[in-house]
């Protein structure tokens, strides 16, 4: 290898990340990241399967199963610029050839890269002299999708997502749209929109109280859920609810500086809700999967049962794929 | 034991807090609390893992509006509480020292001294901390380094970052002090940009230009194993180079370069590539001249050469007959051999030696500053005091590639005998021998015969046991009843050098070693009698000494030697009395009479045998002889007539 007068330790050299994650401190970005390959594994769509595509990113990518299913507990708060390289490969298609349409051949399996970049939650408000957030916001103009983790039990005690969203957001633009490319004054990127911790009862009790949650006749475990085409009401009314004033402008911030139609919004939950295993079913009364453990950290009591976190990553994925309705190549 | 000041500050969070890492508490004064947080931030080694706590890191910045430049250590902890997230997280403690004020003192301060002084405070209050720091210790430093610290140093001057991996059983401490050694192996100035940590994330984005790690980052850092033979793919030949050159240094010769290095403090950057060329040049011919080449700078001090450049050199004096220059260089190299020396150190300047023979000349044989280096030369190479053994390592050693015996130098061999004790007498004969017959005579003539054997026996080797029966053979004299006596004495009590012979020869050459000794004891074929009393007191004696019995039986034997033998076997396997014995006994007596019974039964097995006896000459070999008798006679009567 030749010789290099580089800084050390800069594992994205020649390489942005496809999708990068964003959101506040705590906002439950490592625990997502780490719910991801189980949430694969438990798929109905089985054949789902999530590798690392170096030693960097399978290690770490071992050590976050670990902690949820061994350890049953959370990942550490994350301390630096962490960069994960892993694939998302799903089962083997099939095709019929045109010719002879009456047998079926398997085609390739299809592989959506996943190039995360996971960060400190206070990143975006460091000052653009930091080098680690001049990294950042490159690699942001750079990727192609982000996946924005809100999280609104910190919301309700803290309220600092505007912020933080607002001044990423205007520095990533200052970036992108000053000049003549997007004539559209739009970012280009396609960004799900993650409400996280919907286990926790605060966001539970709201969505069930406000008349936000069915049932699905098909589920089995009759886990109440929001339906797709009502999440971004969901979303403003939890932005209502935020200790922040400002926390209410952040939909209509998201949607000013992206298309509409690549914004998809979802309610996720890393752990899931307890489900009793002689109940067999949702209990209301009974449902907190994360209870306080002696140490007085926390601790997973149930079932890992992710809840819509493999999603916003396959339709990210599927969208970003070469050829996808919706993707769109740029230079940054 | 000097002191500094120190800012210091802690980077983790409150118990039960909703907000970010954050500097909770630090120093007023020189840095701010936001500078603070901005470095610690700068510098982290990545998100925690609690396998890898304590973890100690280093780091370096500018503060100021000179841009002081400051060197940092932090200590990173597990609290027992958790964060308003019900998380685990980690606390920093960490100080920082003026880089000026580092080096402006009578020491440098390694990391460990840091370190430990940075423990010992309680990160109270709001003033600086005068830090109390333990000198620079060369050897505690020198101790630390292997193979793979010396690598890592070597792969540092690179430019690109080193990660140590599979070294997760080692503890932090023993992590902490690899680190410090691998800096103490480059000039101290480079800890002005050298960030090291005993453990880092390599999914994280940090700028740790040295750590260990579970596996190394993707990219650019150089992958080192720890304690493993094999060099990294495409290792360059600038690292290869100076690797080479600090393999070359060890023990005391170590701790040498690793305080010269430590002198070297005028700040270094690994991102230069002017500075790391110029490191990677510093140890090539250090020894001789005054280092000045070094960033245009010369150096505190002349550091010590390495005991092979002082070998080297005195080579040169020697070939060269410069016997003052030697003299300075004696003195060098007998400070280094009153040092600690290891086994490896012996090895390594034995191969040097072998590698570059020292042949004085013609007008030093008598020099008295050579025969002083050869003594100072051989207390490097052996362990003292000397012994035979030496003596045959010094033949190979300094002998040349032909080992040559007499062609040793006169120095040398004055410088041997003076080194080996009285109580290595093999190594006096051997000194002796090698001196030339005169030495050799003088120092027979004061052993007795028993003492020569005893030697051979002891040292179980060729040139002593050759010198021994040669001296042996001088003394038994048969004009010499009393010598003979002797020596024949003197060879039984040390059983006839069985133990040497065995030892060191061959079978066949056992054979003629033990007809030497037979013959020299006894000047004649072996009786019945001398073979009943050599085996007499030989338990067990080796068939090559059997075999030289029978080289030297006298007529008649047989019968004495096979009883001799038959009995010693008896009494070895304990059936002496015994049925067994009677039997043997009387199948000795059958197998040896000579009565016309047994002439009848071996005539009776001849025939049976299809054997007839052989005629002592033929009838046609009669014949053949009177004829040619009858021709020679007729000839002659015609050749009278004739004439």
């Amino acid at each position: 290898m030749a010789d290099t007068d580089s800084a050390p330790g800069d594992p994205e050299r020649g390489r942005e990340p496809d999708i990068a994650m964003w959101g506040a401190s705590g906002s439950g970005k490592t625990a997502f990241l780490a719910a991801l390959s189980i949430a694969l594994n438990k798929s109905r769509d089985a054949g789902w399967r999530l590798i690392g595509e170096n030693a960097v990113s399978r290690t770490e990518l071992a050590k976050l199963r670990n902690t949820l299913l061994q350890a049953r507990t959370f990942p550490a708060p994350t301390e630096a610029l962490t960069h994960y390289s892993w694939m998302i490969i799903g089962p083997a298609e099939t095709r019929r050839r045109w010719w002879w349409p009456w047998t079926a051949r398997a085609a390739k399996a299809p592989k959506i890269k996943l190039d995360f970049l996971d960060l400190r939650g206070d990143l975006y408000a460091e000052s653009e002299s930091n080098i680690d957030k001049k990294a950042l916001v490159d690699s942001l103009v750079k990727s192609r999708g982000l996946i924005y983790m809100f999280d609104p039990d910190r919301e309700a005690r803290v309220g600092d997502a505007f912020k933080h969203l607002d001044a990423a957001l205007h520095e990533v633009a200052g970036r992108m749209l000053v000049g003549d490319e997007y004539e559209d004054g739009k970012l280009p990127h396609h960004i799900a929109v993650c409400i996280t911790k919907y286990d926790d009862p605060r966001v539970l009790r709201i969505a069930m109280e406000e008349g936000f949650t069915e049932r699905d006749p098909t589920d089995e475990l009759r886990i109440p859920h929001v339906p797709p085409d009502r999440v971004r009401d969901f979303f403003r009314l939890l932005c209502h609810e935020a200790h922040d004033h400002n926390t209410e402008m952040i939909l209509d911030l998201i949607e000013a500086f992206f298309h509409k139609d690549r914004i998809r919004y979802f309610v996720t939950s890393s752990v899931g809700l307890f489900i009793d295993e002689d109940l067999g079913r949702f209990d209301p009364d009974d449902y907190l999967n994360v209870i306080d453990d002696a140490g007085g950290g926390l601790t997973i009591r149930g079932a890992i049962r992710p809840m819509n976190v493999m999603e916003p990553v396959l339709w990210l994925g599927q969208m970003l794929r070469p050829g996808a309705i919706g993707s769109r190549r740029w230079d940054g | 034991m000097g002191r500094l000041t120190a800012h210091w500050a802690i980077l983790g969070k409150t118990p039960e807090s909703l907000d970010d890492y954050s500097v909770i508490r630090c120093s007023a004064g020189a840095i701010s609390n936001a500078e603070f947080g901005m470095w610690l931030k700068a510098f982290t080694s990545g998100t925690m893992e609690p396998k890898a706590l304590p973890r100690v890191a280093t780091s370096y910045f500018a503060a100021g509006p000179d841009g002081e430049p400051w060197l940092g250590l932090s200590l990173q902890r597990e609290p027992d509480s958790q964060d308003g997230f019900h998380r685990p997280y980690a606390m920093t403690y960490y100080v920082c020292v003026r880089w000026a004020d580092v080096v402006a003192g009578p020491s440098t301060v390694s990391y460990r001294a840091l370190y430990e002084a940075l423990a010992e405070e309680d990160f109270s209050g709001d003033a600086p901390f005068r830090l109390s720091l333990a000198t620079y210790d060369e050897r505690h430093l020198a101790g630390q380094v292997n193979g793979t610290a010396r690598r890592a140093a070597a792969l540092l001057l690179t430019g690109r970052p080193v990660c140590v991996v599979r070294a997760g059983r080692l503890s932090p401490d023993r992590r902490l002090d690899f680190l410090d050694a691998v800096a103490a192996l480059l000039p101290y100035g480079f800890r002005h940009t050298l960030a090291v940590s005993t453990w880092t994330n390599s999914a994280s984005r940090h700028r740790i230009r040295l750590s260990f790690a579970e596996v190394p980052p993707t990219h650019g850092a150089w992958e080192l194993p720890w304690e493993a033979d094999d060099r990294p793919a495409s290792f360059p030949p600038q690292a290869l180079l100076y690797e080479k050159e600090l393999e070359r240094y060890q023990g005391d010769d170590l701790c040498d370069l690793v305080g010269w290095l430590g002198t070297m403090v005028e700040p270094r950057d690994f991102d230069d590539v002017s500075h790391r060329a110029a490191a990677s040049r510093l140890l090539r011919g250090r020894a001789s001249d005054r280092v000045t080449a070094y960033g245009g700078q010369s150096v505190v001090r002349q550091p010590r050469p390495s005991v092979e450049q002082l070998l080297h050199q005195c080579r040169e004096s020697i070939a060269h007959a410069e016997e003052q220059r030697l003299g300075a260089l004696n003195a060098q190299l007998a400070e280094r051999a009153r040092g600690r020396v290891t086994e490896q150190d012996r090895k390594t300047y034995r191969v040097f030696i072998r590698a570059n023979p020292i042949r004085p000349p013609e007008r030093l044989s008598g020099s008295a500053v050579v025969r002083d280096f050869f003594e100072i030369l051989l207390r490097l190479l052996y362990v003292p005091p000397m012994h035979a053994a030496d003596v045959e390592e010094m033949l190979v050693d300094l002998g040349g590639q032909r080992r040559l015996e007499h062609g040793l130098s006169p120095a040398l061999l004055a410088a041997m005998s003076k080194l080996l004790p009285v109580s290595a007498p093999s190594g006096r004969l051997l000194i002796a021998y090698l001196q030339g017959s005169e030495h050799l005579h003088k120092v027979l003539a004061v052993m007795s015969e028993d003492e020569l054997c005893h030697v051979a026996v002891r040292s179980r080797n060729r040139k002593v046991l050759e010198i021994v029966i040669t001296e042996a053979d001088r003394r038994a004299l048969p004009t010499d009843p009393r010598g003979m006596e002797a020596v024949r004495y003197a060879l039984a009590r040390n059983r006839y050098l069985i133990e040497a012979i065995s030892s060191i020869c061959a079978a066949e050459e056992s054979v003629l070693r033990y007809q030497d000794v037979l013959w020299v004891g006894h000047r004649r074929y072996l009786t019945s009698a001398d073979i009943k009393e050599i085996l007499a007191d030989l338990d067990s004696p080796p068939r090559t000494f059997l075999l030289a019995i029978m080289t030297l039986g006298a007529p008649e034997t047989a019968p004495a030697l096979l009883h001799t033998m038959a009995g010693g076997t008896m009494r070895e396997l304990g059936v002496t009395g015994t049925p067994v014995a009677d039997a043997v006994k009387a199948g000795l007596d059958r197998m040896l009479s000579r009565d016309d019974a047994g002439d009848g039964r071996m005539a009776r097995y001849r025939r049976r045998a299809g054997l007839g006896r052989l005629a002592p000459a033929s009838t046609l070999g009669k014949a053949l002889a009177g004829a040619s008798v009858v021709l020679v006679a007729a000839a002659a009567l015609a050749l009278w007539l004739w004439l």
